[in-house]
């Protein structure tokens, strides 16, 4: 990252701000290309204060006005962490008489069948706060039973006397027709305008109530949450004389207009992890990895995720807040998604005595106090505190020196706690490190060696500010034997968001027989469509040649109940059809085994809608520092497999294609500090990525 | 053999689940009945040439305890040395596998160049294979199999990867809805393919010796984590009985008892005390008691700490004579045995509660599992309603039974959604039955409720569920959960109680409406929390009638 004196008229031409539980990074790039990143504390109480403070502080460290941001950009873990801990709006669920359990009943699923103590997952509106209302559709899409206006004021005068701030209308078969759910939302509007409303048909288009009204209900638990916090962002930056575009990454890894994130933040709601693992993609591709290991700590939690062949993993549809990865032991959304497994092991993670042993999280420091080596009345000891006390970290060169760390208060800390098992200081810190690491490793387990994936073929890209310090020893747990840290590591996600593209999908079901030339027009007056409701939503021309469409149709045999996707070719003549067939047969005996001489159907209609830019990642240079040593100095650090030793602090800016940093030595850098244990060899690439082989020098 | 290392051995383990849970996925996404793709009435099985279950798909555990039984009796009509790479061996004799025809079991031997290195089982349950009323599963009339059915013994349905035809057209003749069931037994095969191919890359990755000494060191530890676990339960003969509350219309009760012998890390299931078989549709044969004995151990023991494989089953022996109702002979039939499933786990929980009441739950609201039948006026075709409803599990030491869940399978509630596009029904409502919970310190699970309208012009309904007369019971002061009801036309002039086993014939605008029963409170209800119970007021768990008779609190 270019450091840079401030220059007049520059423009920054976009900016990035990712808020974590503990840590809110940022980073800007300007019109040239340049670099710009920041990292400061998050200010949970307030995370708009927190934004604000960083852009300006992030404005001012580039020397550009804020006038001449161009835009900016965000990711936030608000969505998840409000589902997680329950924290959203009081919400009232509307729907079809004799369904008010729907929400509790749920898909009734053992997902441990062995476990008698298993619970189903605590949905997000109690029976208490839901209304059952007298309509009905057929799953035609016929009306059978009408919607009794009288009936529908009423329950809205019930709600709103209820005290609900926000409300999710889930009527049966509403994916066929929205009529009535249409019609409440209009009474909402007419009769209790204060009150958000989110309509199952809004969210989803598809048949299977629960997942399509939990996914409503989970959107109106946000929505008033998330218009606030998009509003007031936006007042405060016109306050300061920005008007730039606020974009907000959705959980797809695609960005959207902050006026569609307020109104679908359930698109949202990974927002914050997503970002790091599009740039764990992209950086771990240009240094010639494909399949990799995303690895992202931060202050409160720790982010897992697969990269194959350069891409994320993307589902169709997820599962929020969900046991040990267990399907059915979360709250289902039909939204799409980036494949992730998150864990409450960060920076800030408190370490303890419980019946006797050492623990170490979910409980965190954040931000406030935090650590206490941050000196913010911090007590209770942290994964960061045994980081210093291990000599890991460095007192002084902390946050690039901003944010002086109070060693002896950690030492003091870590020296209480190990006192109840008989350790001292640096024992008990070893035990910190390594119990973190282990947690870490179990979660990474879950999302490749229980998927079948041997860790042992991927390479590991780690950044977040905490990722570094911990994840050589995570590498060995796994058996990984490359690691990559990448440029800007200590502010990834930031990273990530700047090359981030803005993207759109939309889908519809209408079920055509695929035999002929009708599968054409249907086709062209779907997508033609749907590609106009797409741009619009983008705010753009739906001609507009820098917005790349991707056309994908859902295929099964007729009776069947899922679909296989086939991306239709750019020119669709009268022989579609036979194409499709060919497609769709080639692909189900490739999944399956066997394709068969059966009537086809088309079901599903999707477009992707993304706007055309040129990669930034090959413009994000990384900082040199010509002429400094690489060597900076030495410190004492303590390892398992050494003991209390003398490493090698090297100065990352100033490692040259030629250095080598041979374990136990720290890399540190403004944002991070990656650590080597003994054996580990890491050398700079021409992307600016330290690239570690895992025990090479030992063999 | 040079040692394995841990990690190699958490690979292999890994990936031999997950094999099993992606075959799973094949299945439901090429499925065409909605029990299968949507429900998930279907299990899968991966075995090492030995015949060894190495890992399982965590789906249905009747299908899954006896798929041990079924391969080895595949296996004997079908010897090793004959079987070519792309034979799929089919089979439904409700002995050879999970006691009812339903079942059918597809296996596929898995090759590793010429030699057999394993093989891939997959099991589902088809919405009919004939006999005498639409879903194969029907009480009432039934005395013997035959009137249940088409029954393959072992036979081949697909020869070296082609189709045997004359197997085909054999099963399109025999059952009401053809599609559905060829398209699930192409469902099952594609996943044998897909597993196939999967588990021979595993050992040609590993090779077959180093593989073996893998699955060894799985097996052993898997067994000894139940033996450790079944060591701490004290020495001793529990026995525990209850009662179903007949087979049919017109029957008597039986007496389902169980004796369950401890002795260090040995565990007996001993069924001798209950009833001889019954000369209906209900009797569990022997493979299917097997197979919830496994499931009652492994909810005793290792619950979900480590997955399932056939090292777990070594410390548990079964015993029931033959004539018995937990080991009937033939003909005997068993269409309606998928009762009894979680009656076998509650027995022997009713038999540890009072040594090991940590383990065990009270017992749990009976399931229920009816199909409708009739013409479909959209279409013109025969349809079968294949529906399942749950009641909920039963309380423990420390925590309320969860409501609207089986106590011991994976079946997922088939949306309304889905179900009123496929057939020609309106549920009129999907619920959680007030006051259906045993009340206690910790209150029972509450079951479901269902109405269903016909829209046919004239249907027919097997009706299939139990505990219309007997509660699932209480522990320790907790008091029994209420009992199920099934009536026909409850809005009307004069409804019909349906019997819980019973046929009844439907015509159009008739609504059917289930009730399941509650499941069994523990401990004293009057130790239950003022707080618990004003939660369970607020939320519709239970009546203010309720409050004061169970609890004696007035409201307000």
């Amino acid at each position: 990252m270019t450091e840079t004196t401030a220059k007049e008229r520059r423009s920054a031409k976009r900016i990035a701000i990712d808020i974590g539980g503990t840590f809110t990074d940022l980073a800007l790039i300007d019109d040239d290309g340049l670099v710009v990143t920041h990292k400061r504390l998050t200010t949970p109480r307030d995370p708009v204060e927190g934004f604000v403070e960083g852009v300006s502080e992030l404005l001012a460290l580039a020397g550009i006005s804020p006038s001449l941001v161009r835009e900016i950009r965000h990711a936030t873990t608000l969505g998840s962490n409000v589902v997680i801990e329950r924290l959203g709006a009081p919400v009232a669920f509307v729907t079809t008489k004799g369904f008010g359990d729907v929400l509790q009943i749920q898909k009734a699923v053992r997902y441990s069948i062995y476990d008698t103590r298993m619970r189903k997952p605590e949905p997000l509106v109690p029976r208490s706060r839901t209304w059952e209302i007298n309509e009905r559709m057929m799953a035609s899409g016929e009306i059978l039973r009408p919607l009794d206006p009288e009936e529908t004021s009423r329950v809205v005068s019930q709600i709103r006397a209820a005290g609900a701030r926000a409300v999710a209308v889930g009527f049966l078969h509403s994916y066929a027709n929205p009529l009535h759910e249409e019609r409440v939302k209009e009474v909402f509007a007419r009769e209790a305008p204060e009150i958000d409303v989110t309509l199952s048909s809004e969210v989803s288009q598809m048949a299977k109530e629960y997942a399509r009204f939990n996914t409503a209900v989970t959107n109106a638990y946000l929505a008033p949450i998330f218009r606030d916090y998009l509003s007031r962002i936006e007042a405060a930056f016109r306050a300061r004389g920005v008007s730039a575009p606020l974009w907000i990454l959705q959980s797809s890894g695609g960005l959207t207009s902050s006026e569609r994130a307020a109104a679908l933040p359930v698109r949202s709601i990974e927002s914050g992890p997503t970002a790091g693992v599009i740039m764990a993609a992209r950086r771990s591709n240009l240094s010639g990895f494909d399949n990799v290991i995303s690895f992202d700590m931060g202050g409160t939690t720790a982010k897992a995720s697969i990269v194959t062949n350069g891409r994320p993993t993307i589902s169709r549809s997820f599962e929020i807040d969900r046991l040990e990865m267990r399907n059915g032991s979360g709250l289902p959304l039909d939204t799409l998604a980036v494949d992730l497994i998150e864990i409450g092991s960060g920076g800030g993670s408190i370490a303890q005595v419980t019946a006797g042993a050492l623990q170490v999280g979910p409980r965190s420091a954040g931000s406030e106090p935090g650590p206490v080596c941050y000196a913010r009345g911090g007590k209770e000891p942290t994964v960061t505190d045994a980081a210093l006390v291990l000599g890991y970290l460095d007192a002084s060169s902390f946050a690039g020196g901003k944010m002086r760390l109070d060693r002896d208060a950690a030492v003091e800390a870590l020296a209480a706690l190990g006192g109840r098992l008989g350790l001292d200081a640096v024992q008990a810190a070893w035990g910190v490190h390594q119990l973190v690491c282990l947690n870490m490793e179990r979660a990474t387990r879950l999302i490749s060696i229980d998927k079948g994936l041997d860790p042992r073929d991927y390479a590991m890209i780690c950044f977040g500010g905490a990722g570094p310090v911990h994840a050589a020893r995570l590498a060995r747990g796994l058996g990984v034997k490359q690691m990559i840290v990448p440029a800007g590591a200590g502010v990834g996600s930031a990273l990530g968001l700047l090359s981030s593209l803005e993207k759109t999908e939309l889908a519809r079901t209408s079920k055509v027989l695929v035999d002929g030339d009708c599968i054409v027009a249907t086709a062209r007056q779907i997508f033609s469509d749907l590609r106009r409701q797409a741009a619009s939503t983008m705010g753009r021309d739906p001609a507009d040649p820098r917005l790349l469409a991707r056309h994908i149709v859902g295929l099964r045999y007729i009776g069947q109940g899922y679909e296989l996707e086939i991306e239709l070719p750019p020119v669709w003549d009268e022989g579609l059809g036979t194409k499709l067939r060919d497609a769709f047969g080639a692909l189900y005996s490739n999944v399956y085994g066997y394709a068969e001489n059966l009537p086809l159907e088309a079901t599903t209609w999707r477009i992707a809608l993304e706007s055309m830019e040129p990669n930034l990642d090959e413009k994000l240079s990384m900082e040199r520092a010509e002429g400094r040593p690489a060597l900076k100095r030495q410190r004492r650090a303590y390892f398992g497999e050494t003991g209390e030793t003398q490493i090698d602090v090297y100065d990352r800016y100033a490692m040259g294609a030629e250095d080598r940093a041979i374990g136990p030595c720290v890399i540190e850098e403004r944002d991070t500090t990656t650590v080597l244990l003994p054996g580990d060899v890491g050398r700079i690439d021409e992307h600016g990525a330290i690239i570690i082989e895992i025990g090479k020098a030992a063999q | 053999m040079s040692e394995i290392d841990a990690l190699t051995v958490s690979v292999i383990w890994g990936r031999l689940v997950s094999i099993a849970e992606e075959m799973g996925v094949t299945v439901r996404r090429t499925a065409y009945s909605e029990a299968v793709r949507e429900g998930g009435d279907f299990s899968i099985a991966v075995f090492d040439a030995a015949g060894r279950m190495l890992s399982q798909a965590d789906l249905s555990p009747g299908h899954l305890g006896a798929m041990p039984f079924a391969i080895g009796n595949m296996l004997k009509s079908y010897p090793r040395e004959t079987l070519k790479s792309g034979d799929i061996i089919i089979m439904n004799d409700l002995y050879m596998g999970s006691g009812h025809l339903p079942d059918f079991y597809c296996m596929s031997p898995v090759f590793l160049e010429l030699n057999i290195v394993g093989f891939v089982v997959a099991s589902a349950h088809m919405v009919d294979v004939g006999g005498i009323k639409a879903g194969s599963q029907a009480v009432e009339g039934v005395t013997e199999r035959f009137q249940e059915g088409i029954c393959f013994p072992p036979v081949k349905f697909y020869d070296a990867g082609v189709p045997v035809g004359e197997i085909t057209r054999i099963i399109e003749a025999n059952v009401r809805v053809p599609t559905k069931v060829i398209g699930d037994l192409k469902a099952l095969r594609n996943a044998l393919h897909s597993g196939g191919q999967a588990l021979s890359s595993l050992f040609a990755t590993y090779g077959v010796e180093r593989f073996t000494a893998v699955a060894n060191r799985i097996l052993d530890q898997s067994e000894k984590a139940v033996r450790d676990s079944l060591s701490e339960i004290p020495d001793g003969d529990y026995t525990y009985e209850d009662w179903l509350d007949d087979v049919g219309p017109g029957t008597e009760p039986v007496k389902l008892a169980v004796t369950v012998r401890v002795r260090g890390s040995e565990i007996v299931f001993d069924f001798s005390g209950s009833d001889p078989q019954t000369a209906s549709a209900i009797n569990s044969p022997l493979n299917f008691t097997r197979a919830y004995c496994y499931w009652a151990t492994k909810a005793l023991t290792t619950r979900n700490e480590i997955p399932q494989n056939q090292g777990q089953t070594r410390p548990v022996t079964v015993v029931a004579p033959d004539g018995n109702f937990f080991n009937p002979s033939a003909p005997a039939a068993a269409g309606g045995r998928a009762m009894l499933n979680q009656r076998i786990p509650e027995l022997i929980f009713g038999a540890l509660a009072q040594v090991a009441p940590e383990r065990v739950t009270a017992g749990s609201g009976q399931w229920a599992n009816p199909i409708i039948n009739g013409i479909d006026p959209r279409t013109g075709q025969r349809f079968v309603f294949y529906d399942y409803l749950v009641g909920g599990v039963g309380a423990r030491a420390s925590a309320d039974g969860t409501s609207a869940l089986s106590p011991v399978f994976s079946l997922e509630n088939i949306p309304v959604e889905i179900q009123e596009n496929a057939y020609p029904i309106i549920v009129e409502s999907l619920g959680i039955l007030c006051d259906s919970g045993g009340a206690g310190r910790y209150r029972g699970g509450l079951g479901l409720y269902k109405e269903v309208r016909i829209l046919a012009e004239s249907a027919e309904v097997s009706n299939l569920s139990d505990r219309h007369k007997n509660g699932s019971y209480g522990l320790h002061g907790g008091t029994n959960g209420n009992v199920g009801r099934s009536i026909l036309n409850p809005g009307a002039d004069r409804p019909v109680a349906m019997h819980s086993k019973g046929t009844y014939a439907l015509k159009k605008g008739d609504v059917v409406r289930y009730e399941c029963s509650g499941s069994g409170g523990f401990g004293d209800p009057k130790e239950r929390p003022r707080h618990a119970i004003e939660e369970d007021l607020r939320e519709g768990r239970i009546s203010e009638g309720a409050a004061l008779t169970a609890y004696g609190m007035r409201s307000g």
